[in-house]
């Protein structure tokens, strides 16, 4: 028996496996990226081309100055950041609390925040929408964002990380007279900045993806969002399908830099709360 | 508790029945019936001032008016009739008050042939007609509350330093019973005056000139967040009050609440507070346009039961949700493919996981494009293979599959991404011992690895079955509940009915119902977690 052959055979067919798989998965993505860059009528004809005779590079222009995508932007953009703070920072205040103090009303508040995770978000739509209707805030960027500034899942995947990081330093410090803030600031948040770049990067996706509630929470264009935005052109330009996936490829852009910068966090994101 | 004390907190009840009975005496007023005379054309403009063309965007003066500025309102309508109107002043009664306790109603007031409008008349109801027995009642409910809550706060206080908090809640239980009774009271007599009013369909004939009532609304909200808050300050000084001889864990408290302030009213506010609402509303018949929001009860439910749409809708969702096992399936394959120990797996699982993390609007829009029955790519492969191509999205028949072609896509990665924790947290001699043995690699799968994944495989279905029900986007970008409401599905449903036909009452109590069946879900999951941990064990 040869365990270098067989190893590098297995090898090989684990790779076309996996290559074979990893292109399956990449198709509709070559697909937008090819179709936006056709000519309006070249896509209408059959068979179609995979790939454009002579790439329209203007349509990436000419598609996001028919609405105001500068604008979508930077509302998403907007949402985005305050989704990004408003989470890790209270899901950080909030997992620290749980990890680090006993305290009157622990146990039932903790359970509190877990049925608040099963309450799904249809639910919640209709009467946040009338609170954020009676404050006045429909159509403006505090009502679009008030809403969104915690989440349950964040305070939990951080408490599960303050519960693993080790309490002697905290302990000493304390000992030395610091207070608990500056031990929380100075000391337990520097140690869990993995964990705080997990939930910072789910919030951002959170917000990049989020489309329901800034569709029922914004009416004039120029408060929409991205998503929304690419789901109105979407309606409008409803025939130029180069235009569509035009602005496709631009949504797509951000979320797709985020995520491959940062890859290992997702997973870890994923694995840290996904199973308990 | 001392005898002091306890005279204190009768005398403190007392005050409280005597207020809400003030209050009782201060809000009843008969039943008014107000006019106002305009010239044809003006009651015309003041339609026109209230609602604007769309419908959608309050108008200058209803903005007002919905903020309660009804003297900046009456202004304003003043410039747009070009003379001085009385009626949306606040000293008036009419139209909008912004007082809690006060409600009232406004309708058209139409000339003989029912077609021009040339006045308003404003109801005001008159909530204690009845006084003796509905005083009667209130004082009954209140002594028998105020009894239960000091009994109950009587046991609490075994410290003598939370008898002072002690002193308190009594009080404060009763306000909260005074307060809901007067508010349940002015309700019930609103809606009768409200069916005293013309007849319906004249009502909504001018629909523009009901105005809502969001003031109200803010300030029962206001009123109600005073309580939660009160009661909880109360809950607080007597915890802080006994616990004054350990100030370490008093301390440790305050601070660990401190931390958890800032989600933790988030929470309130926008989850709890919000959850409690949708329930009452779904007891309403709530139009946001309209003033009156009438109490049906179950009214609403029992029509769910009733409404083909709806059940479509739910065996549309079920349907869909079988996707869930099938790209679990092939998640299991990926996983076991990219679970290799060879270099560059990494860059092939983010591939793998990328359109789960994408923008789902864009994803959506380039599988319409695939599934397009002339030029899309899938009928393109279809034909190229000699096989007829389909109108995917066009069919009734195979819209709701398509959607579950591109469901199965995108969660392909997730459920990749957990398998993969899954299977690496398989300990190797297991594996190992099993190929000595001379155990086939298929062996080794069926009776290694596929039984240890088993929490995983549970985990992943219900929360794929969970995420399944609440499928929204892919929905609405792409076939909007069609053809013939083949891809109708629950939360399209909800939204339909609270945005598009304004039902908002009808969409919460969907929305209560999918809620139900998510929770009998999540609760599945739990037991089949623990039986698979027992058995695991």
């Amino acid at each position: 028996m040869r365990p270098d052959r067989a190893g590098r055979r297995r090898a090989v067919a684990g790779y076309t496996a996996a290559i074979l798989l990893a292109s399956v998965m990449l198709i509709p993505f070559l697909w937008m990226l090819s179709t936006a860059l056709m000519d309006e009528f070249e896509v209408f004809q059959y068979p179609p081309p995979l790939l454009p005779a002579d790439p329209q590079w203007a349509n990436f222009p000419n598609a996001l100055t028919q609405l105001p995508f500068a604008r979508f932007f930077l509302n998403s953009g907007i949402l985005a950041v305050c989704m990004v703070l408003g989470q890790t920072l209270t899901g950080a205040l909030g997992g620290y609390a749980f990890a680090r103090f006993r305290f009157a009303g622990r146990g039932a508040v903790f359970a509190a925040y877990l049925g608040a995770l099963m309450v799904p978000a249809i639910v919640l739509l209709i009467p946040r929408f009338l609170l954020i209707d009676a404050l006045g805030g429909v159509d403006t960027i505090a009502g679009l964002v008030s809403t969104e500034l915690v989440s349950v899942w964040g305070v939990f995947l951080l408490r599960q990380f303050f519960l693993s990081l080790p309490r002697e330093t905290e302990d000493a410090a304390r000992v030395d007279g610091a207070s608990e803030w500056t031990i929380f600031w100075r000391i337990a948040l520097p140690l869990a900045r993995p964990a705080l770049a997990t939930v910072a990067l789910f919030s951002f996706i959170d917000a990049w993806k989020s489309f329901l509630w800034p569709l029922v929470v914004t009416q004039s264009l120029e408060m929409r969002t991205v998503e929304v935005g690419i789901a109105s052109f979407h309606g409008l330009y409803y025939a130029n399908w180069p235009y569509q996936m035009a602005a496709a490829v631009t949504a797509l852009i951000p979320v797709l830099v985020a995520f491959l910068a940062s890859q290992r966090f997702f997973t870890r994101g994923i694995q840290l709360t996904g199973i308990r | 508790m001392t005898h002091a004390q306890s005279l204190a907190r009768r005398w403190a009840i007392a005050a409280c029945m005597v207020w809400g009975v003030a209050t009782a005496v201060a809000v009843n007023r008969p039943l008014e019936r107000v006019e106002y005379a305009l010239a044809a054309h003006e009651a015309r403009a003041v339609a026109r001032a209230m609602v604007d063309s769309s419908g959608r965007r309050p108008s200058p003066i209803r903005r007002l008016v919905a903020e309660g500025s009804l003297t900046r309102a009456g202004v304003e309508l003043s410039r747009y009739l070009g003379r001085a109107v009385r009626g949306l002043e606040e000293s008036d009664r009419v139209v909008v008050h912004r007082s809690w306790l006060k409600r009232a109603v406004s309708v058209p007031l139409k000339d003989r042939d029912e077609w021009e409008i040339v006045g308003v008349v404003a109801l005001q109801a008159e909530p204690w007609r009845d006084l003796p027995v509905t005083l009667l009642a209130i004082a009954f409910a209140v002594l028998v509350a105020a009894t239960l809550a000091s009994r109950g706060v009587d046991r609490l206080a075994e410290d003598p330093a939370i008898a002072l908090y002690s002193v308190l809640v009594g009080p404060v239980a009763t306000l909260a019973v005074v307060m809901a009774a007067l508010t349940a009271l002015v309700r019930q007599r609103v809606e009768a005056a409200a069916a005293s009013l013309p007849p319906p369909s004249a009502l909504s004939r001018f629909d523009g000139l009901t105005l809502p009532l969001p003031s109200a609304t803010l300030s029962a909200l206001t009123l109600a967040l005073i309580f939660a808050a009160t009661a909880a300050a109360l809950v607080v000084a007597g915890w802080a009050a006994s616990a004054r001889r350990h100030a370490a864990e008093r301390r440790e408290t305050l601070t660990a609440w401190a931390f958890l302030a800032p989600s933790a009213l988030h929470l309130l506010v926008f989850t709890a507070g919000p959850l409690a609402f949708t329930l009452f509303i779904s007891f309403h018949d709530w139009d946001l346009l309209r003033l009156d929001r009438p109490f049906v009860g179950f009214g609403n439910y029992a029509e769910l039961v009733a409404d083909p749409l709806f059940w479509r809708a739910v065996g549309n969702t079920a349907v869909y949700a079988l996707y869930v096992p099938v790209s679990m399936g092939l998640a299991l394959g990926a996983a076991l493919i990219l679970n290799q120990p060879l270099r560059g797996m990494h860059a092939l699982r983010a591939i793998v996981f990328l359109p789960t993390v994408v923008s789902y609007v864009a994803i959506a829009i380039v599988w319409q494009w695939m599934f397009n029955a002339d030029f899309g790519l899938l009928n393109v492969l279809l034909r190229a293979v000699h096989l007829p191509g389909v109108d995917w999205l066009g069919n009734p028949k195979t819209a709701l599959v398509a959607l579950m072609i591109v469901s199965a896509w995108v969660q392909l990665g997730y459920q990749m991404v957990i398998y993969l924790a899954g299977l690496q947290g398989i300990p190797a001699h297991l594996i190992e011992a099993a190929t000595l043995d001379g155990a086939s690699p298929w062996a080794r799968l069926r009776h290694i690895t596929l039984p240890l994944l088993r929490p995983v495989t549970t985990y992943l279905f219900v929360t794929g079955i969970i995420w399944s029900f609440q499928v929204f986007t892919l929905v609405y970008v792409m076939t909007e509940g069609g053809p013939v409401h083949a891809t109708d599905v629950l939360v399209y449903r909800i939204y339909q009915n609270a945005w598009e036909f304004r039902r908002m009452g009808y969409a919460s109590a969907m929305s209560w119902i999918l809620f139900a069946i998510l929770l009998a879900l999540t609760l599945l999951q739990w037991r089949a977690l623990n039986r698979t941990v027992d058995d695991a064990a």
